[in-house]
């Protein structure tokens, strides 16, 4: 499967207007059968897990609370409180169960190395054809 | 002064910091809100099943993950 990544616009110290693109790729969540809208979540080989907002958490159904709570240690030494729920996460037709950490302080989905790439043999970053690869 | 840009990244102009709901192919906002729920609701209203949701991250700042 190929993405391309998706441009977001950029200011520069001028306040000019540009764009840096990201490898966002669009997935959904399944949980007790209630299907999620898509959502761009952002391939994020230096986290160790995968990491959601809890409100899209919620909007699958989940009742984020009640999952297993975990500390998420990240850039800056800050730490965030995460809830861990298992759900089957789709890619196109492809879809696996997997396990999310949903956080009040998270807005951007993130897929980790456990949990997302390890369920491919190959993830290939592409930058300059700012393509991503899954295989 | 804008530099050259894609229109998928124009079109995101106006939600710095905003959920946004975007078509599949990624040049038309379907709905846009602060919050998921307010987007989500805006989607139900038109009935909308397959706009892929977006946060759209702040201009002026770069992005590094909490990935521990």
């Amino acid at each position: 499967m190929e993405f391309s990544y998706v441009p977001i616009p950029q200011k520069n110290t001028k306040g000019e207007i540009g764009e840096r693109c990201f490898p966002f790729i669009p997935i959904r969540l399944i949980y007790n059968h209630r299907v999620g809208r898509p959502i761009h979540a952002l391939l994020d080989s230096g986290s160790e897990r995968n990491l959601f907002p809890a409100s899209y958490g919620e909007l699958v159904g989940i009742p984020v609370k009640r999952g297993n709570r975990i500390d998420i240690l990240g850039i800056g030494g800050v730490t965030i409180p995460g809830y861990t729920w298992e759900v089957k996460l789709y890619l196109q037709n492809t879809g696996f169960l997997t396990k999310i950490d949903f956080s009040y302080e998270q807005q951007v989905p993130l897929l980790g190395r456990n949990g997302f790439f390890n369920h491919f043999s190959e993830v290939v970053f592409k930058e300059k054809e700012r393509i991503v690869v899954l295989q | 002064m804008r530099a050259k840009i894609s229109k998928q990244s124009n079109i995101l102009i106006p939600y710095e910091n905003h959920w946004v709901a975007l078509s599949p192919t990624g040049d038309e906002v379907r709905a846009a809100g602060k919050t998921l729920t307010a987007v989500n609701k805006k989607l139900e209203s038109i009935d909308d099943k397959d706009a892929v949701l977006t946060y759209v991250l702040p201009f002026n700042k770069t992005y590094s993950p909490y990935g521990a």
